[in-house]
């Protein structure tokens, strides 16, 4: 699930920064340092969208740089057990296959896909196929999370097709 | 109770009347009498027991069979224990009563009872009681003659027998009096009133625990019992009453006793008991459990599981099938068969040869019988199929490759069986194939999860017995019942106690869980399925299912920390298996790792075969195919081959890179490439990368770029040491030669020369060790390689920080010589403060105003101007990568050179030195507006910039930018202005190929330029500055270092056979240099020392004929080794390169001038050279006849 939420970052900067850009360099390194980022409280942290405040800097005794303290409002993304989401087969394996929701992996286990779609090694790639529906890389899928695993920077969640409505998304 | 009844309650009666040996025996003889006695092994030893039960009889069976007799049992009992009481009383009782049994007349027997009886009361206080009885009995064996007193003797004895109901009641009133009436109530049939009635009290003796060497008991045992037989009819026998221990309490015996002291007298003198814990009292109310024996409830059901004890199928699992047999003490067991498939004949014939098989030890693997591999091995005969799949072989059932059998009970036990779910899955289906278990089968074997696997919190569900399918949280846990709060059903939110066997651990899907028991042990995964009681998880370590029993699983922090330490070995840890491979852990598999080495072999270790690796996560770098730094952590693909691309995990010395990528599935996901077959999938370096950021730095780019070099890397050469011959000098192992192969820390590994072995050797013990010489130096850096001891100076310098990176060569040089000619310039460089000023500041101004410099820069060879640049501080590296810098700074001499030859030397020049120095030595006049000093005024500007502290290194380049130095000043004319400067500072790289190939360097105006080029001075410059010398560059500018030090290094240097390769030369005879020869240190014996000779042939072997200049007349053929090569002294000599690189050696020429040894030479004009050659004297040698 997609939310807005105000953090903060803490900058350090090298003196060799401090002069009229210095701002910019502040934005540029606060797109560079978060954007792209997971943790594990907050989630992926997809974009920032608006600097609240970038914050006095306050040197460091004995570095000379700089501490910024900046606010900023972002676009996390964190995924909740029970939550539908759409996602895109990346590999498919006799265990499962794993599905990639922006920048979340899903594991979809062998025994959380539909009894009637088996694994078919032999197929090039590898899939999962049923009479009507074919998983493969890059099938696009829809998915429910059962259980998302949260360590300090990384977030990886368990998903099932074994449900209604899940599974291969067919484009109309 | 009576002290009797104590007795009469112990196994051992030291004073009884029947000295029995041993436990046994006494129980033989007296146990009859004492159904009471629990026998202290009953519960461990059934097999003994029954052995009692027939000779002593226990008090159960007796009394079933002797019902009927039980009065009479009880009477003689309680006579007997009244004899014993009167012992207890008379003090010596015990020995009366033998000698009276012993008297006892056979005939008599069946009144033995009552007369005993009558007997002992007799002579007791009581005796009046009896007085009667007494009489007649005494009188009975003695009177028997005369009819008269038969009849008396008749009339008597039916008197007493009408008495016989008062002696009834008399013992009947003893019993009332001592309390003993209880025991002859005593039961057998009831378990319970007799426990409780006999208890023991306060008057009865008490019992010692007595701690003594485990598994000693028994033997302990009997000694006590023989100690105390032997003693009993002593004066002072031991007063102890019994003595027993108990299997299941190792280490202790019990002796039962009125006091300590008896225990302690009984046990003085035994070996195996300590008495230094003094004999414990046992508390009365823990004496009879101590005596009690656990009745084992071996409930066996048909489906459980159960071990095998003995025999070939020790051990094995067994499924129960059959009860009927039960009460037999059979049962019908199912499990795997082992059937030998070892042919027989061979069998039969280690039998014959040694009377006993030799594989009777090795029990043959357990399979399922399969009719065709044994009817191939022991024939069809033997086999007889009773029905489909049911065969019979060797008396035993197989049906469906299992083989039933009947099995004792003894044989097999019901405890503590806990089915691996590989164990079961092979009964269950076949090997492997764990799609086929039984659920229920192992649902059964596990499903005592008893109280133990269960907390308060756990969410059960309930799956037998009427409240099955409730589930909810645990709310208490009893041994057998624990109650539950109710999530659903009627009962919803009631707390419900439920039977702990009756309830499974209850996962959802998607949990993360942790596994605690089993073989996967510690493994941690998400739920992805639950079927009954078993749970599959997908395991966080590697892309892998794991199946476990339910009750082996415990919900996990849904936070995992992804690396929960466990034990030493985290996953994907580096560690090392020898001092140069690496590896990194891709599974912990319980106490096994498997890891991944440097060369992508997998293998399995035990943690104690590897050895930690510091952390240097954070540290450790690699360039990428790109020349870009990569770090742990950072995504990167491979360029070429499987293009798999992962997670950097590690990187081992900047080679070796362990990636990890959930999409592979081979070796769970780690692969090793090398770090130069990567490349970067998200460039992100800009974030960090100050430079480009920094537009002081990017202004600069259009000069060169760079200001986008690295800070250089400082290079702790920590290694240099490997690969150097040493001597071993200390220790056992003195004398001896090796290479070092590793170091660590203060100890290196020598491959030693002898024997091929690598040992660990204190560096202090080694020394460095010429191979060529023979020679040893210490082992620091000082004395390194051919540089020959170290050399005095470099002290003034010693404030320069980089000063350290120089070697000592750089002092070595001295200053004062050359300051005195440079202006202002070594002096005052040698002075400053300011490490950039000195370094730099002096190179930059040996080399900058000279165009020849500048000209020669742009063609030589990185190692001619890394003599420089090597030793210049910080920015050697940086002009490595960047050559512009240089030109930047140069100004002029970058605007003469083209870019990227200056980059070339840039490698290692300095390329700030260059800017700041050369401006400074310049007398440009636009340089900083010093105006037009020679190199005296260098250093000012050059300092003021470099000194500034605040500002970083980049930021120089910034400031240097600016500064005009675009402008070409930089001439030959200039330089000849300055040609002191020039002269000795110039950097002219003495070992580069070409040095000369700047126009026409030689004709320069100024002799001076001409003498920078050849003038080792550049080696020399370098170091006069203070500057990092060249010296400890790896390049082939060692070779000037030489001159500073002409003999040493220079025969070093040399090969011992030099001259044989060489014909009409002039040679010096001298001490051999052949390391290690036989010969004599001097050819006979110095006679032609010192002496000059020319030599045109070689003699036999490796002797040049050689003929005395002074005397031609003289002629001796001397073996090389004594030959030196006779330098050149003056200009105009010819001479031969005897030593150098190739194209080089072997050259003629003629001496021209000569500089610090280093001598330069006519030009070849027939071939066309332009630039001088130069070469140290060392390697010249003078040509005899030219």
């Amino acid at each position: 699930m997609f939310f807005l939420r105000e953090l903060t970052h803490t900058i350090l900067l090298h003196p060799s920064y401090f002069g009229a850009q210095l701002e910019d360099y502040l934005r540029q390194k606060l797109y560079e340092d978060v954007e792209g980022t997971c943790s594990g409280k907050h989630g992926y942290i997809i974009s920032v969208i608006h600097i609240s405040s970038i914050g006095e800097g306050k040197l460091l005794p004995g570095t000379g740089q700089a501490r910024f303290k900046t606010n900023y409002t972002a676009v996390v993304m964190k995924p909740f057990k029970g939550e539908v989401v759409d996602g895109r087969v990346v590999n498919v394996n006799k265990m499962g296959f794993f599905a990639m929701v922006g920048p979340l992996q899903v594991f979809v286990s062998s025994h959380l896909v539909h009894a009637d779609m088996k694994f078919d090694p032999n197929a090039s790639p590898q899939c999962y196929r049923s009479n009507d529906e074919l998983i493969q890389k890059d099938t696009k899928v829809r998915i429910q999370i059962v259980g998302c695993r949260v360590e300090a920077n990384d977030i990886f969640a368990i998903g099932t097709i074994k449900k209604d409505f899940l599974g291969q998304m067919r484009e109309e | 109770m009576s002290d009797d009844e104590a007795g009469n309650s112990s196994p051992v009666r030291a004073r009884s009347e029947s000295p029995a040996g041993t436990a046994e025996q006494q129980r033989e003889k007296a146990g009859r009498k004492r159904p009471r006695v629990a026998d202290p092994d009953e519960d461990d030893d059934m097999g003994d027991d029954t052995a009692n039960g027939s000779g002593a009889g226990n008090g159960k069976g007796r009394a079933d069979d002797e019902d009927g007799e039980g009065d009479d049992d009880e009477e003689e009992e309680d006579d007997e224990e009244d004899d014993e009481e009167d012992d207890e009383e008379g003090g010596d009782g015990g020995k009366r009563k033998a000698k009276k049994r012993k008297r006892r007349p056979k005939k008599f027997r069946f009144l033995d009872v009552e007369a005993e009886v009558d007997d002992e009361d007799d002579e007791d206080e009581e005796a009046d009681d009896f007085a009667d009885v007494a009489e007649f009995i005494e009188e009975a064996p003695e009177e028997a003659s005369g009819r008269d007193d038969v009849a008396h003797r008749r009339l008597d004895r039916s008197r007493g027998e009408a008495q016989m109901e008062s002696v009834e009641e008399t013992v009947a009133r003893l019993k009332q009096r001592y309390g003993r009436g209880q025991a002859a109530k005593y039961d057998p049939d009831s378990d319970q009133v007799p426990q409780r009635l006999l208890m023991p009290g306060n008057g009865d003796p008490n019992l010692f625990q007595v701690r003594v060497k485990a598994g000693e008991e028994q033997n302990l045992i009997t000694k006590i019992f023989r100690k105390v037989f032997s003693n009993q009819n002593s004066a002072n026998p031991f007063e102890i009453y019994s003595a027993f221990y108990r299997n299941s309490l190792p280490g202790m015996l019990f002796v039962e006793a009125r006091g300590a002291a008896p225990v302690l007298a009984v046990l003085t003198g035994l070996v195996g008991v300590f008495l230094s814990t003094p004999p414990k009292l046992v508390p009365i109310e823990e004496m009879a459990p101590l005596l009690k024996i656990k009745k084992k409830d071996e409930n066996i059901q048909p489906g459980m599981w159960v071990r095998m004890k003995r025999g070939k199928y020790a051990g094995d699992l067994a499924q129960v099938i059959d009860v009927d047999q039960i009460t037999n003490g059979v049962a019908g067991l199912k499990f795997i068969p082992r059937i030998d498939l070892t042919p027989r004949e061979k069998r039969s014939r280690d039998k014959g040869s040694n009377g006993k098989a030799l594989g009777g030890n090795v029990r043959p693997p357990s399979r399922l019988f399969a009719y065709e591999d044994v009817r191939k091995i022991y024939g069809r005969g033997a086999i007889r199929q009773t029905a489909t799949s049911t065969y019979v072989w060797d008396g035993d059932e197989y049906v469906d490759g299992f083989c039933l059998k009947d099995l004792k009970l003894n044989l097999i036990s019901a405890e503590g069986v806990k089915p691996t779910l590989e164990e079961v899955s092979r009964f269950t289906g076949d090997e492997g194939e764990t799609s086929r278990i039984d659920l229920s089968a192992i649902a059964d074997a596990n499903r005592d999860i008893g109280a133990s696997g269960l907390f308060p919190g756990d969410k059960v569900e309930v799956y037998e017995g009427e409240q099955s399918g409730l589930y909810g949280p645990v709310v208490t846990v009893t041994i057998d019942v624990i109650a539950i709060k109710a999530m659903n059903g009627d009962v919803r939110g009631q707390i419900i106690e439920v039977p702990s066997r009756s309830v499974r651990k209850r996962f959802e899907l998607g949990e993360h869980v942790k596994v605690l028991n089993g073989p996967n042990r510690d493994a941690s995964g998400m739920v992805v399925d639950v079927k009954g009681d078993v749970v599959t998880l997908m395991s966080d370590q590697g892309e892998q299912e794991i199946k476990a029993f339910s009750k082996d699983v415990r919900k996990a922090a849904d936070i995992a920390g992804g690396s929960q330490a466990k034990g030493a070995f985290d996953l994907h840890d580096m560690v090392m298996l020898d001092s140069a491979t690496a590896a990194v852990v891709i599974k912990v598999e319980g106490a096994m790792l498997r890891i991944m080495d440097q060369n992508g072999a997998v293998r399995v270790v035990t943690p104690h075969e590897v050895t930690a690796r510091r952390d240097n996560k954070n540290f450790a770098v690699a360039q990428d195919s790109n020349g870009n730094d990569m770090k742990v952590g950072d995504a990167m693909k491979e360029v070429g081959g499987e293009n798999r691309s992962g997670e950097v995990l590690n990187i081992f010395r900047s080679i070796f890179v362990f990636l990890f990528s959930r999409e592979i599935l081979d070796n769970f996901g780690v692969f090793v490439a090398r770090a130069q077959l990567l490349i970067s999938v998200t460039p992100k370096a800009a974030a960090n990368d100050l430079s480009k950021l920094n537009p002081m730095l990017q202004s600069q780019l259009p000069y060169g770029g760079a200001s986008l070099m690295a800070p250089p890397t400082t290079m702790p050469n920590k290694n240099r040491l490997i690969n150097t011959p040493v001597v071993i000098v200390k220790g056992t192992q003195k004398g001896l030669m090796g290479i070092i192969k590793d170091v660590q820390g203060e100890k290196a590994r020598v491959e030693m020369a002898s024997n091929n072995k690598v040992l660990t050797i204190d560096l202090t013990s080694l020394k460095r060790k010429d191979t060529r010489t023979g020679t040893t130096y210490p082992l620091d850096s000082a004395a390194a390689g051919s540089f020959g001891a170290p050399r005095p100076g470099g002290g003034n310098y010693d404030i320069n920080p980089y000063g350290q990176m120089a070697p000592p060569n750089g002092g070595a040089t001295p200053a004062p010589n050359y300051g005195g000619r440079t202006p202002g310039g070594a002096a005052r460089f040698g002075q400053t403060p300011n490490p950039y000023a000195a370094g730099a500041g002096g190179f930059g101004g040996g080399k900058t105003p000279n165009p020849y410099a500048a000209g020669a820069g742009g063609r030589t060879p990185a190692p001619g101007w890394g003599a420089g640049g090597g030793k210049t501080p910080g920015w050697a590296g940086a002009g490595g990568k960047t050559p512009a810098p240089g030109a930047g700074g140069y100004g002029g001499g970058g605007g003469k050179t083209p870019a990227p030859n200056y980059g070339g030397d840039g490698g290692r020049t300095p390329a700030w030195a260059g800017a700041g120095g050369g401006g400074g030595k310049t007398p440009n006049p636009y340089a900083l507006g010093s105006g037009s000093g020679a190199g005296g005024r260098t250093p000012a500007p050059g300092g003021s910039m470099y000194q500034d502290p605040g500002t970083s290194r980049y930021g120089n380049g910034g400031l240097s930018a600016p500064t005009p130095y675009t402008a070409p000043p930089t001439q030959a004319a200039v330089a000849a202005q300055t040609p002191a400067t020039t002269q000795y500072s110039a950097p002219t790289p003495y070992g580069a190929p070409t040095p000369y190939a700047a126009p026409t360097p030689y004709s320069a105006p100024t002799p001076g330029v001409g003498l920078t080029a050849p003038t080792p001075g550049a080696g020399a410059g370098p170091s006069h500055n203070g500057a990092p010398t060249p010296y400890g560059a790896p390049t082939p500018y060692n070779a000037p270092s030489t001159s500073n030090q002409p003999a040493a290094p220079q025969a070093s240097d040399l090969p011992w056979d030099w001259a044989l390769d060489f014909r009409n030369v002039r040679v010096e005879v001298g001490p051999s240099t052949k390391a290690g020869t036989r010969n004599p240190l001097h050819f006979q014996r110095g006679a032609l020392d010192r002496q000059i000779f020319g030599y045109a042939d070689i003699a036999e072997g490796e002797s040049p004929h050689c003929i005395l200049l002074s005397d031609p007349t003289v002629t001796a053929d001397i073996p090389a080794e004594y030959l030196r090569p006779v330098q050149p002294t003056a200009p105009g000599q010819a001479i031969i390169v005897i030593n150098g690189p190739d194209g080089i050696k072997g050259q003629q020429r003629t001496t021209e001038y000569l500089n610090e040894d280093q001598w330069m030479m006519v030009p070849d004009q027939s071939v066309g050279e332009v630039v001088p050659m130069i070469v140290g004297g060392g390697d010249l040698c003078r040509i005899w006849q030219s």
